[in-house]
């Protein structure tokens, strides 16, 4: 290696040429071995994509060793990934058999691979085209392997073969890189030092970067630009996102704009009166219970209406036949629906002499229960109330399938039972993936008990349902839990499409 | 709970339907009847009942109600012999309410006893509200010496079912396993309720039988007590038995009560009439029905139903027997529900009312969606946390505000409603930590006071290699115009800020623009501004410095707290 005067080189390299980081890289290594490419991010004070870059440009140049490694991980397909979430198709077969659907409610995917699998392991018998179960299976190996690889987890060997041969899971191979300087290296680092401590560079040079100076003094027309190494891989761009439940409520508001509904809203600490008596639940209804409902300590107790709470006194007294407590209505409790908001609606348009309205709310609740991955101690319910003296039951069928149609749901409803409802109802969704009803929201005409206390009239339109499920058949997430982890990596490449 | 799930056998259920039905049209039919279905197979069927029919709980009432509603069979007319057996009712304060009725010529085999047994549990774990407003006692009749008697007792002992030996209501309530499990309903009662025979104790409601009255195989005569609280379900517990066993056979005794305070009463009243008007029928449910087809409808849910003979107003009243077994009938419209699932829900055109309206959100919705809006296209991303947190949480945050507090937490995740936004941003970044750097994050959420105020707040934080005041106090300039606040450069005083380093921000009441903010028109601090004191870092465990902010949105008119009232709820 020679050094002439006035320009400093290494080999065919003249460092003062180099990026601004690729001397800062250079200057990081020295006298390091194989230092990883995080550990030589934080040494040069550069993010891992320039790392790289740099680190190809000083390689091409002999300056520097790359050692690359590969480590080998399975991960699910897509194809893995539905069968994660509705399990595989044998699964559902066998499940079809156990309730008896006839061949022609199965999917074409079921038909073609399920039937074929199910049989094959003996689960089923197909019969004068029915399903019959032969013997069920205590568990389904490769469904846990499937599991533990959607865990990140590895499962066992033949499992793993298995999938990947369906094509439920692949190999992926992870790269990692370290970097050592060549001697050549080594010793042009220490020139790029002294050139950043004297800051000088060298005249004639090419230029990195296009500048302000140049292009005001016209420099440029004179410049060599440098070229890139366009290959290397960059950092992506950091952005901003709303959260998905954000992003569904916005479309759900607009929704409800566009079909004329106004916003209502309302506190989640709520007086037991407006929680559950204006609603007519009786006193001693177990939804009241402490093992369902958050009761308060601090406040023990929130005021209601004095007004309001005579007629709803005399309703529940007549037909639930007891004598009514004011203390107990006075208990604070953490609202347990967002049906609070709509009574409280209510009974200020009664005041309006039953005023007819379009509203709706939405807000979070509380349920006195244990977190699971499809349990949530708090989560968001909507409401929708159409309160006109002229509705009737095909009104409500109408605005929910108006509603939904919206939503981009097909849905049916049939008969169900709830305590302030009557006619009820439940609205199921058509899940494509599933290939099956999937319960949505409940729906009704508030009972006389309710209505005329609050709005003095009869009837109000009433539907309401939790927004996480809908949230998360849409983005094909299964733990409840997982729209409230806040995981940055997770926000950031979650979007609410159509 | 507004469903319970009871497993029924197949055979037994073609038995009370009247007729064997394809395995699909058993199903259907309790789907259409509101009841999903959660397994069926060629020997049973598992279904999930709404508790607003209780009759359905018994095998006999599922087969009823899907024989009518296939039309196999119709309304029915329940019949009660008076029986010459009476009770003497004494006043027993502790569980008022007492009815008994005899039923002659069950043959009790192995699937009945299992039928009865199941729907005895269901009604007093759901009706019955876990035993304490009703309870269910059958006896062996052979074995019982009657007049039966209805009394309050200190003390008396009886050999309660499958022991051996003598025992006081105390020992039950002790040692017994039911008398255990029910313990806390008499909690406070000295006197407990027995129903007797001229021989001794009978049943000692809600918790156990006598051994002597027991069932066997060779029962052939029943007497059944129910006993509790509310007089209505109790008796449509009674009814429901009776109407039960009646369809299965049995010809139904009722019992007179002689009340100790005066006056008789027949344990089972079957027959009720109500009216319907047909133009509210259909005015509900938006339908032209004639009274023929209401009637008609009517039937297939088991209501024997007549029309007045003549036009208009006459006909449009309709008169119907509720069946004795329905314990949900309080108002027409529940008539109307039942005309609606006869005519099926997949039957009726969706309409849209033709209600004109005007849409709009609330002026704070409005500021939350323009502030998220602005926040993204600065690269916030925006987070959702829990509003409920804990102690533990806000003391690593060093917030030592006093919030609404759980009476009854599940877990010690969940005691109280969160007062500051900034704990849940911390906790964000603390699980964040390996997601490189920089990270602004927000949220926009509901925190409360002590006296249960809620209101809406907006946290932003920024976490980098470098993140100062500067940077933040950038960020709020960005939002500033919606959130009709300035910064007041004041310390902001909080615990959790670094000294000296921090703003708080400030509101005018009734601001307009343009014109001169009053003297007193500020309304106090209404958040802060500043660099987050590195010992709330180290709490949650953040090595990189965090700048952020915290501010009250507009809020929606707050409940009324009360001071902690002097009447004391139950």
């Amino acid at each position: 290696m020679t050094s002439t005067k006035g320009s400093k080189t290494a080999g065919s390299v003249d460092i003062s040429t180099l990026h601004q980081n690729d001397r800062s890289l250079l200057t990081a290594l020295i006298g390091k071995k194989g230092i990883s490419l995080q550990d030589a991010a934080r040494a040069a004070s550069l993010n891992p994509d320039s790392v790289m870059r740099s680190a190809f440009t000083l390689s091409a140049s002999n300056l520097l060793l790359i050692n690359e490694s590969k480590s080998e991980r399975l991960v699910l397909t897509d194809e893995g990934k539905r069968f994660l979430e509705n399990r595989f198709p044998e699964q559902r077969v066998l499940d079809a058999a156990e309730k008896h659907f006839a061949m022609d409610r199965l999917s074409e995917e079921e038909k073609k691979v399920g039937v074929a699998w199910a049989s094959r392991l003996g689960w089923v018998k197909v019969s004068d085209g029915k399903l019959q179960v032969k013997s069920k299976p205590q568990a389904y190996g490769i469904y846990d392997a499937l599991k533990l690889i959607g865990q990140g987890k590895a499962p066992d060997k033949a499992s793993a073969e298995q999938l990947v041969k369906r094509g439920s899971a692949a190999l992926k191979v992870d790269k990692s890189f370290s970097f050592t300087l060549t001697p050549a290296g080594e010793s042009a680092a220490k020139g790029a030092k002294e050139l950043i401590i004297s800051g000088t560079s060298g005249a004639g040079a090419e230029v990195n970067e296009l500048t302000h100076e140049m292009l005001s003094t016209g420099s440029w027309k004179e410049a060599r630009f440098r070229k890139y190494n366009t290959s290397a891989p960059v950092e992506t761009a950091s952005h901003g996102a709303a959260h998905p439940i954000s992003a569904y409520v916005s479309r759900i508001q607009q929704i409800f704009l566009n079909m004329g509904f106004e916003e209502a809203t309302g506190n989640e600490v709520e007086s037991s009166f407006w929680n559950f008596d204006a609603l007519f639940t009786p006193q001693d209804h177990p939804a009241r219970e402490l093992h369902d409902t958050f009761y308060l300590k601090q406040p023990g107790y929130v005021e209601y209406p004095k007004d309001v709470a005579e007629r709803v006194k005399e309703v529940q007294e007549k037909n639930w036949k007891y004598s009514w407590n004011p203390s107990v209505a006075e208990q604070a409790v953490l609202r347990t629906h967002t049906t609070c908001i709509s009574g409280r609606k209510l009974a200020e348009l009664g005041k309006k002499r039953s005023r007819p309205a379009k509203f709706f709310a939405i807000g979070r609740v509380y349920r006195n229960e244990a977190t699971d991955f499809k349990h949530l101690a708090e989560f968001y319910q909507v409401e929708g109330i159409v309160a006109w003296k002229r509705a009737n039951f095909r009104h409500l069928l109408g605005v929910l399938s108006s509603f939904y149609g919206q939503l981009g749901m097909k849905v049916r409803f049939r008969p169900h039972y709830f305590p302030y409802t009557e006619p009820s109802l439940e609205v199921d969704r058509w899940d494509e993936g599933r290939n099956q009803w999937i319960e949505l929201a409940g729906a009704g005409i508030l009972r006389p008990e309710v209505s005329m206390p609050l709005w003095g009239a009869y009837p109000v339109l009433a539907w309401g349902m939790s927004l996480e499920r809908p949230i998360m058949a849409k983005l094909k997430v299964n733990d409840m839990r997982s729209l409230y982890t806040n995981d940055l990596e997770w926000l950031r490449n979650t979007e609410i499409k159509d | 709970m507004i469903m319970a799930t009871m497993t029924f056998d197949r055979k037994e259920l073609e038995q009370f339907i009247g007729k064997s039905r394809p395995l699909e049209e058993i199903v259907d039919s309790f789907e259409m009847l509101g009841m999903p279905v959660d397994k069926a197979t060629e020997d049973e069927i598992v279904a999930d009942i709404t508790t607003d029919r209780v009759d359905m709980f018994t095998v006999e009432g599922a087969g009823r109600a899907i024989g009518q509603f296939l039309g196999i069979s119709g309304p029915r007319k329940y019949k009660a012999e008076a029986s010459k057996v009476v009770m003497n009712v004494d006043n027993v304060p502790a569980r008022p309410i007492v009815l008994a009725f005899i039923a002659k010529g069950v043959k009790l085999d192995e699937k009945m006893i299992r039928s009865l047994i199941m729907a005895q549990e269901k009604l007093h774990e759901t009706f019955g509200r876990k035993r304490k407003k009703i309870a269910i006692g059958i006896h062996d009749l052979d074995k019982v010496s009657p007049p039966i008697s209805y009394r309050a007792f200190k003390y008396v002992t009886f050999v309660p079912l499958d022991t051996d030996k003598e025992m006081s209501p105390a020992d039950i309530l002790k040692e017994h396993p039911k008398g255990k499990e029910y313990a806390h309903i008499f909690d406070g009662v000295t006197e407990y309720p027995m129903v007797m025979d001229t021989k001794g104790v009978l049943s000692f409601p809600p918790i156990i039988n006598s051994e002597r009255t027991r069932l066997t195989d060779k029962t052939k005569n029943l007497l059944v007590d129910i006993t509790g609280t509310s007089e209505s379900a109790v008796r449509s517990t009674a009814h429901i038995l009776a109407t039960a066993l009646y369809d299965r056979g049995a010809s139904i005794e009722n019992i007179k009560l002689k009340m100790m305070q005066g006056g008789e009463q027949n344990s089972l009243i079957f027959e009720r009439k109500e009216k319907l008007s047909l133009k509210f029928a259909n005015k509900t449910l938006g339908l032209r029905l004639k009274p023929e087809r209401a009637i008609e409808l009517l039937a297939k849910m088991g209501y024997a139903a007549t029309a007045e003979e003549g036009k208009g107003a006459k006909s449009d009243t309709i008169t119907i027997e509720v069946p004795p077994y329905r314990a949900d009938i309080i108002h027409e419209v529940d008539f109307v529900e039942d005309i609606a699932v006869a005519y099926g829900y997949e039957n009726f055109k969706p309409d849209l009312p033709k209600l004109m309206t005007i849409g709009s959100l609330k002026p704070e919705t409005q500021t939350e969606n323009n502030i998220r809006g602005m926040l993204v296209s600065s690269q916030f991303n925006e987070i959702n946390s829990w509003t409920l947190t804990n102690e533990e949480t806000d003391r690593k945050a060093l917030i030592n505000d006093s919030g609404v507090e759980i009476k009854n937490p599940r877990t010690n995740d969940f005691t109280r409603f969160r007062t500051d936004l900034l704990p849940s941003l911390l906790s964000a970044l603390a699980i964040n930590k390996t997601r490189g750097l920089p990270q602004r994050l927000f949220e926009i959420g509901r925190v409360a006071d002590a006296k249960g105020n809620c209101s809406t707040h907006l946290c932003c934080v920024i976490t980098a290699e470098r993140a100062s005041f500067s940077d933040i106090a950038g960020v709020f300039d960005v939002v500033k115009s919606s959130l009709n606040a300035t910064a007041e450069p004041a310390d902001a005083g909080k615990e959790f800020l670094i000294p000296g380093r921090s703003v708080r921000f400030i509101r005018e009441s009734g601001k307009i623009e343009g014109k001169k903010r009053e003297a007193d028109g500020t309304v106090g601090s209404i958040g802060w501004c500043g660099e987050i004191h590195p010992q709330a870092l180290e709490n949650f465990k953040i090595d990189y410095p965090v700048a952020a902010f915290e501010i009250l949105l507009p809020t929606v008119v707050p409940a009324k707290a009360k001071r902690a009232s002097r009447r004391k709820a139950k």
